[in-house]
């Protein structure tokens, strides 16, 4: 076991002095899933730049406070992230997403003036379309930022609405002329005085975001809910393109005579199998590790049932092994060897769901889809982050997932005793 | 000690190994002289574990290398011809790897380790990886990472290779220095001054067989202290019988070629200035040349032909 642990560990130090490697394995797949992003995530077209997203604005209000902030949208830093576009039919908005005409709606309540006047609260309306995921959270973002020093800057300007108010109620034309500079002289003010004042909180914004029964759920909206139906396949994809690269290694060792010369060591050729199946496995879980981490702080995915999720990952990550293994076992070099693998990987990946969730296949594809190595673990992870579902729910594709993996191990064993041979 | 008994390794049809037998003492450097098929790789690969015999037996260190392959292993560190190291770490991080596959772990190894980088002159850049040396440096860290677990027992396949004079003199020293430590070496090589100056005893192999073996003044005596004579040009092979009979011995056909004939003359007296007054009668020779005794001379004599061939 010593020995085991020594040679993963020099394998683990040789990826570690050469960083590019393992992020030349990451890189295809993460490619891959920012295009499937962009694509089922409806960034829409875009040249240059992060999109800005259409904000629909209905003001119910109409009046100098709503036309105030209806401006403030327009200014930057709001103009680098959205497009506000005044809307006047409400029931309308719905349709324009379906249509993906907008990212967003911002709905201002009657009453908007009259209740800050008053100290009220109010509240704003703000949806996000469900067919899109990036550009409403970026308006949503930057509605929040804007809102906290909107907040300050209402607070400065409350004392020129009342002014206004009190202009309206008496109607001095004698005053008006001095009561209007001194209205402008207000608004000025507030504009450099934005920063010392303290946060009033009045404006809130009430987010809503649309669950339609009929849409299914990889559309529910938001990066988190897109990621957590396809990350599951892109994450197994990127196992298997880690177990192969590190296999090629292996293969390579061979033809340089590494692996040569730790046969002449005593070292028995069992103990320099399992060493290498090891460290696939190793390398694919840490794979694994990075990808989970990054769809938790990138895109929110919830990781959830950590023990189920950790079977089916070790599950696989056997798969990848035997799999490999297998592959690599009878190749004559180590292009015929990298060229199989390669359409193997893909062919798996295509099969079982590594790029499209297997519930998008057809239905009489569906069943043979969920028995294949990539489809069974997929499903099992799929249905544990995106459906709730325990240990229990899912130990039929856990099952398949671990007989698949000590199978394909079975089967490289005996293959791989020849294959040892020729070192 | 190494001790080799009628092995035979056959790959179908093909004979690589026909029975051959030598023994290497303890604390001696053995070479074994051959050109490229002539069985040196395989007699290495089947000591080093790394191929089974046909039949025979292979004792390393006592051990035999087929039935007690671990021990065997664990008394026999092998230097492949090829560098073969982990090119992403430095030298420390190999020579640490190389030594972990033989069980050394901790302190022993560290300090093992300094003083191997010591020895071949890495310490200074024993934190570079190792792609970045160059190829002398590369060769003495390939050297050092068969002798980490300090074996009794060194295969040195062909170590000198490709590298620069000076760097062959390094490395040719060091191989001297773990002799001298009482560790037995089996030096295949190419170049036979290397032979020459390093091996106590030498094999001579070619053709899965070896040929002569004994000490450097027992294998110029079987040439018979005599000169060779290499002859170019176009040659009547009716002709070279004729004068070679007329020498009355004195002159022993080796090789005859289309276009070269190697000849074995006795030194001294006139039978050179004979045999050159001689030529005239053979066709047309272009070029002549002279070599006194050697083991190359023995060498072409075992086997007919140069070793570089």
């Amino acid at each position: 076991m010593q020995t085991i642990v020594h040679l993963v560990r020099a394998e683990m130090r040789r990826l570690g002095k050469s960083p590019s490697v393992p992020l030349l394995w990451l890189a295809f797949p993460i490619a891959l899933a920012l295009i499937f992003y962009l694509a089922f995530g409806s960034m829409g077209s875009s040249s240059g730049g992060v999109p800005k997203g259409k904000l629909l604005v209905v003001d119910h209000d109409n009046t100098v406070a709503s036309g105030i902030f209806k401006q403030s949208l327009e200014r930057e830093p709001m103009s680098d992230f959205m497009i506000p576009v005044l809307w006047e039919d409400e029931a309308r908005i719905p349709q324009q997403f379906r249509a993906n005409a907008a990212s967003a709606s911002l709905v201002i309540p009657k009453g908007l003036q009259d209740s800050l006047l008053t100290g009220g609260r109010v509240e704003l309306t703000f949806t996000t379309n469900p067919r899109q995921s990036v550009r409403p959270q970026m308006i949503e973002a930057i509605l929040d930022s804007f809102l906290e020093i909107g907040n300050h800057a209402l607070g400065e300007v409350r004392g020129a609405l009342d002014m206004v108010r009190d202009l309206s109620e008496e109607a001095d034309s004698t005053n008006e002329r001095a009561t209007v500079l001194a209205i402008s002289g207000a608004f000025y003010d507030s504009r450099f005085r934005l920063e010392k004042l303290s946060e009033l909180a009045n404006l809130e914004v009430k987010v809503v975001r649309p669950n339609p029964e009929e849409e299914h759920p990889s559309r529910k909206g938001g990066a988190s809910s897109f990621f957590t139906y396809f990350m599951p396949g892109l994450l197994l994809f990127s196992m298997m393109l880690v177990g192969e690269g590190f296999e090629k290694r292996f293969f390579h060792d061979v033809a340089q005579g590494r692996a040569r010369r730790i046969a002449a060591a005593p070292v028995p050729r069992r103990t320099a199998m399992l060493a290498e199946g090891f460290s696939i496995l190793v390398g694919a879980l840490i794979c694994a590790a990075i990808l989970l981490t990054a769809s938790r702080l990138l895109f929110h995915v919830r990781l959830r049932e950590p023990l189920t999720m950790g079977l089916f990952l070790v599950g696989f990550a056997v798969i990848v092994v035997g799999l490999l293994k297998a592959l690599y076992a009878r190749a004559k070099s180590e292009r015929a060897a990298g060229t199989i693998a390669g359409v193997v990987v893909l062919m798996n990946s295509l099969i079982g769901g590594g790029f499209v969730p297997v519930e998008f296949f057809a239905q009489g594809m569906q069943p043979f889809a969920r028995w294949t190595p990539v489809g069974c673990t997929s499903q099992g992870l799929l249905d544990v982050l995106a459906r709730n579902r325990d240990l229990v729910d899912v130990a039929p594709m856990l099952l398949r997932t671990w007989g698949w993996g000590l199978g394909l191990c079975l089967l490289a064993f005996l293959l791989g005793r020849r294959a040892h041979a020729r070192v | 000690m190494i001790e080799v008994q009628d092995l035979k390794k056959t790959y179908g049809s093909v004979v690589a190994l026909d029975g051959v037998s030598f023994r290497v003492p303890d604390g001696t450097i053995y070479g074994l002289l051959g050109p490229n098929g002539a069985g040196k790789s395989t007699t290495i690969a089947i000591l080093a574990g790394l191929t089974r015999a046909t039949s025979g037996q292979a004792l390393v260190g006592g051990y035999d290398v087929q039935t007690d392959a671990q021990n065997a292993k664990r008394a026999l560190g092998y230097v492949p011809q090829e560098i073969v190291l982990y090119e992403e770490l430095n030298a420390r991080e190999n020579l640490e790897f190389f030594g972990g596959l033989y069980g050394l772990r901790g302190s022993g190894l560290r300090e093992r380790v300094e003083g191997l980088l010591g020895t071949i002159d890495l310490g200074e850049h024993a934190k570079r990886p190792a792609e970045t040396y160059s190829g002398g440096m590369k060769r003495r860290l390939n050297l050092a990472c068969g002798l980490v677990h300090r074996p009794r027992v060194v295969l040195l396949d062909e170590p000198t290779v490709g590298i620069d004079p000076q760097a062959r003199l390094h490395i040719l020293e060091m191989v001297r220095d773990i002799a001298r430590e009482g560790t037995t070496i089996l030096y295949t090589t190419h170049y036979l001054h290397e032979a020459e100056d390093l091996c106590e005893r030498i094999a001579i192999i070619d053709h899965g067989r070896i040929l002569a073996e004994g000490t450097l003044t027992e294998l110029r005596a079987a040439v018979g202290e005599r000169d060779l004579v290499t002859v170019r040009g176009r040659f009547d092979a009716t002709a070279v019988q004729t004068l070679v009979a007329r020498l009355d011995g004195a002159v022993e056909v080796l090789s005859v070629k289309e276009d070269e004939l190697v000849l074995a003359c006795n030194s001294g007296g006139d039978t050179f200035g004979r045999l050159v007054r001689g030529f005239g009668e053979l066709g047309d020779p272009r070029e002549i040349s002279l070599r006194q005794p050697s083991l190359e001379n023995l060498f072409i004599k075992l086997t007919g032909r140069e070793l570089r061939e």
